[in-house]
């Protein structure tokens, strides 16, 4: 395969969709687009060339369940998106545009399932629906690529910089922490995930109650101390206290 | 113990803050960008002289946060033991509109703490501070910046408010959550950026932004045709803003629509005679180069 270009849609078109969420969705959901018929539908002079081409497909063949492959289009998606500006890359049009041209067929696959008879919880998958920042953390691509920013190591090299991240999908309460703003420091995240890995691995793992109080615990501590200068482990050990706080309190 | 959204163990020191007897803590920013680079310096003025000896021995530290949600950019940047004084550099990449930076003091060790300044009620009182506890804030310093979609970088407004006014739409007011939004075009993020600058004189935002829309909104609520969304808030008191508003409305008796816009002035303490006042004061003692319409490396 070959670099294809991407077309970046224009802020009005998607102004038009939002304005016409219903008419949208039922589109969607009757399969009837291609990306070819969306730039019809959409109207043709709503989509601009633009300066990125990409080389890409989502993984979706071999899957019992669609979400069973969110580790590895994070992955994918990391590998391809990794160089673009970031105020490019979590931006509503970059990130709509991308899936409309690359990830249609996945997102008929992975999303419409799940919000068909809900077109403005659909939408909130595509566009931005709230402030950026809630909105990044719900979008289709922009939860895969934050989580992949914030948990992938590049001082690892081959597989070994994916492992935290598959971790953490097997984890799955990790992901409680995206939510909050405070998460956005990749320290404070990876030492969140590490613990909750941690945790499972040890035979341990936290339940969604326990992983709620542990994310209000570290959101409390975050405003009385500078999180982000501590060290990593400390980050843990401190996590760990309230964890072992907690479990004396449920026994 | 002052509290905003947060409660501390501690006497804090901020400009918020009623824990000690007077308080100044004032960052001087400056700020450029060089080759899609985000550039700032810091130059941290306290004038409490126990903290500053803290500072001087190094028992307490000063450290910047930068954050910006929209591209998840959160950090720190740790200021030189001792010193008052730091600069650094952002990859513009990672910035996107609103950009927040803050100055902290640290506790960088465990110590006991009193303060001769503090008030009445913290006075003489020993407090164990912890390292890592936040022991005071400077006010948030709150940059907009903007980028291309085709080639990416940070770049400032620079066009000046009446300019970025011509070609934007007006402000426009949501009542639909628990709160009244205001949905500003992005170049009042400009105008913002300006009256930060400019000495923190709000009285200009309050009266170019607030007060239309504190006006609107006194006249939806004393109009005699309410929608169904206001109605609906007013006889199920679902809606904060409109209890708030009801409440402090309450002591001007009986209000018109007409006079909507009169009522905002009062509640805001009369923006637009103080915008006037400054703008005047301000032309009189006016010297070097106002932010907006400046170059960008000013």
């Amino acid at each position: 395969m070959s670099n294809r270009p991407l077309h970046l849609i224009r802020q009005s078109a998607i102004n038009n969709i939002k304005s016409n969420e219903a008419l949208f969705w039922n589109e969607l959901k009757r399969c009837q687009i291609t990306p070819d018929e969306a730039f019809d539908f959409l109207g043709e002079e709503y989509w601009d060339e633009s300066p990125f081409s990409f080389d890409f497909t989502f993984a979706m063949d071999g899957y019992k369940k669609p979400e069973k492959s969110d580790f590895e289009n994070t992955v994918r998606l990391y590998k391809a998106l990794k160089d673009v500006p970031k105020n490019v890359l979590f931006s509503e049009t970059f990130l709509f545009s991308f899936l409309m041209d690359f990830g249609y067929a996945y997102l008929q696959w992975r999303w419409l399932p799940v919000y068909k008879d809900d077109p403005h919880r659909g939408l909130t998958h595509l566009l931005f629906m709230t402030n950026p920042r809630r909105a990044i953390s719900v979008n289709t691509l922009g939860h895969l690529l934050f989580r992949a920013f914030m948990l992938v190591d590049e001082n690892e090299t081959g597989a070994k910089k994916y492992d935290l991240l598959k971790q953490a999908y097997k984890c799955g309460n990790c992901f409680t922490l995206d939510y909050y703003s405070y998460a956005d420091n990749q320290k404070v995240y990876k030492s969140f995930v590490s613990f909750m890995v941690q945790a499972q691995q040890k035979g341990s793992p936290l339940t969604n109650m326990q992983t709620k109080k542990m994310c209000a615990h570290l959101s409390m501590l975050q405003g009385v101390s500078t999180l982000e200068a501590l060290e990593e482990s400390e980050i843990v050990s401190l996590l760990s206290d309230y964890w072992e706080s907690l479990r004396a309190d449920d026994q | 113990m002052a509290m905003r959204s947060r409660t501390f163990a501690y006497p804090y020191y901020a400009n918020f803050s009623r824990d000690y007897e007077s308080v100044s803590f004032a960052a001087n920013w400056s700020r450029s960008i060089r080759k899609n680079k985000f550039c700032v310096s810091i130059f941290a003025e306290i004038a409490d002289p126990t903290i500053n000896e803290l500072i001087d021995n190094g028992t307490i530290a000063l450290t910047c946060r930068v954050s910006c949600t929209n591209t998840f950019y959160r950090h720190v940047f740790e200021f030189e033991a001792k010193s008052r004084e730091l600069d650094f550099e952002i990859p513009g990449d990672n910035l996107d509109e609103k950009t927040v930076l803050t100055l902290f003091l640290i506790a960088m060790r465990d110590f006991e703490y009193t303060n001769a300044s503090f008030d009445a009620f913290h006075s003489q009182v020993v407090y164990s501070i912890e390292k890592g506890n936040i022991m005071g804030e400077s006010d948030d310093k709150v940059y907009f910046l903007r980028h291309g979609n085709d080639k990416g970088g940070a770049d400032f407004f620079t066009r000046s408010f009446s300019d970025a006014m011509k070609d934007d739409d007006p402000v426009e007011i949501k009542y639909l959550n628990d709160s009244i939004n205001l949905v500003m075009p992005k170049s009042m993020y400009d105008y913002l950026n300006y009256a930060e600058e400019k000495n923190k004189d709000y009285s200009e935002i309050h009266g170019l932004f607030l007060a239309p829309a504190l006006g609107q909104t006194i006249a939806l609520m004393v109009s005699s045709d309410l929608d169904a969304e206001t109605s609906f808030a007013a006889e199920n008191n679902t809606k904060r803003w409109y209890s708030i508003l009801e409440e402090k409305l309450e002591p001007f008796g009986e209000i018109k629509p007409e006079s909507a816009w009169n009522k905002a002035q009062l509640l805001l303490q009369r923006p637009v005679n103080a915008a006037i006042k400054n703008g005047i004061a301000e032309k009189k003692g006016r010297s070097g180069v106002a932010l907006i319409g400046g170059s960008e490396n000013e």
